[in-house]
C-alpha cells in the first residue's frame, strides 16, 4: 500500500469546508491509522465507475437517489491524497461561499484591488464586444 | 474582503428573501470569468449562490435596443451597457460604487433610485422604522 502524506491529506480535508465535520473527524481519525481504512471499513460503500475521454463519470443511480442529486445539481470536488471526495453543495449559504473565497484569496494572495482590476478588465472586454454587436 | 462591507449586507438581505437581485446576463458572465481567472475551478460557486437566492437574469436581447440611448447618457462609454440594462430593467434601486455611473443613472432613474450600497441600507433601515 502506497504511503500517503497524512498531513497533506488532512490539509486537503481542512480546505473542503463543506464536507460535514462529523465525516471529517471520522475520516481524519481513520486516515491517521490507515489511509484506505475509510474505504474498506464499511463507512463508505463504493462502486467502480469508468471515466470517459472527456473526464466525465456517471454517478451511480443509488447515490444520486440517496442524495437527491439531479441534473443541474452542483457537487464540490476535492482531492484528498489519491481519494476524490464529492459533496453536494446546492444548499451552500452566502457565509459558506464567502468563507471559501476568503480562504482561496488568502492562499493565492488575491487582494480586493486585484479582483477589482480583473473585474474592470472584464467589463472593458464586455463593453467592446457588445458595442461591436450593436 | 468578501465577508464584510455593505455589499455583503445587501447580499445577506437577498439571501434572506428581503431583496430580489436582478442581474444582466453579461454581469453574470463577467463574474464567472473573474472567478475563473483568479480562482480556477471555483466558478460554480456563483451558480450555487444564484440558485439558492431570489434572482432574475436579464438577457442581453432585452438590453440591446437601449444601448444607443445609453451611449448618449454616459460619460465613460464602457458604462453604456450597464446603463442600457438599467433602462431595460427599470429596477426599484440601482446600486453601484462608481460615482460617475451612479450620477449618469440618477439622471435617468432619479437620484432616489441610483444609490450606493450604504445609501440603500440606510433607506431600507428608514423604511423598516
Amino acid at each position: 500500500m502506497r504511503a500517503l502524506n497524512n498531513e497533506k491529506v488532512l490539509n486537503l480535508f481542512a480546505h473542503a469546508p463543506i464536507v460535514s465535520s462529523v465525516f471529517i473527524c471520522l475520516a481524519r481519525a481513520l486516515y491517521v491509522r490507515n489511509p484506505y481504512h475509510i474505504l474498506v471499513s464499511g463507512l463508505v460503500e463504493g462502486e467502480i465507475v469508468k471515466v470517459t475521454t472527456k473526464g466525465q463519470i456517471t454517478l451511480p443511480a443509488r447515490i444520486r437517489r440517496s442524495l437527491n442529486i439531479r441534473d443541474d445539481s452542483h457537487l464540490y470536488v476535492a482531492q484528498a491524497g489519491d481519494i476524490v471526495v464529492m459533496k453536494r453543495v446546492d444548499e451552500l449559504t452566502l457565509s459558506d461561499i464567502t468563507g471559501i473565497l476568503e480562504r482561496l484569496a488568502e492562499e493565492k494572495g488575491v487582494t480586493g484591488e486585484i479582483l477589482r482590476a480583473e473585474a474592470e478588465e472584464q467589463r472593458r472586454r464586455t463593453a467592446a464586444e457588445k458595442n461591436l454587436e450593436a | 474582503m468578501f465577508r464584510s462591507g455593505n455589499e455583503h449586507k445587501l447580499l445577506q438581505l437577498v439571501e434572506d428573501g428581503e431583496l430580489i437581485l436582478i442581474l444582466p446576463d453579461f454581469v453574470v458572465a463577467e463574474a464567472m470569468r473573474v472567478l475563473a481567472a483568479k480562482f480556477p475551478g471555483y466558478e460554480g460557486l456563483l451558480d450555487v449562490f444564484l440558485v439558492s437566492v431570489g434572482h432574475r437574469v436579464v438577457a442581453w436581447e432585452e438590453t440591446r435596443p437601449l444601448l444607443p440611448a445609453a451611449n448618449l447618457k454616459v460619460r465613460d462609454l464602457k458604462d453604456a451597457i450597464v446603463l442600457a440594462s438599467v433602462l431595460a430593467i427599470d429596477p426599484d434601486y440601482f446600486i453601484t460604487g462608481d460615482r460617475e455611473l451612479r450620477e449618469d443613472a440618477a439622471a435617468c432613474l432619479g437620484a432616489d433610485r441610483s444609490l450606493t450600497s450604504s445609501q440603500l441600507l440606510e433607506r431600507l433601515k428608514r423604511l423598516a422604522n
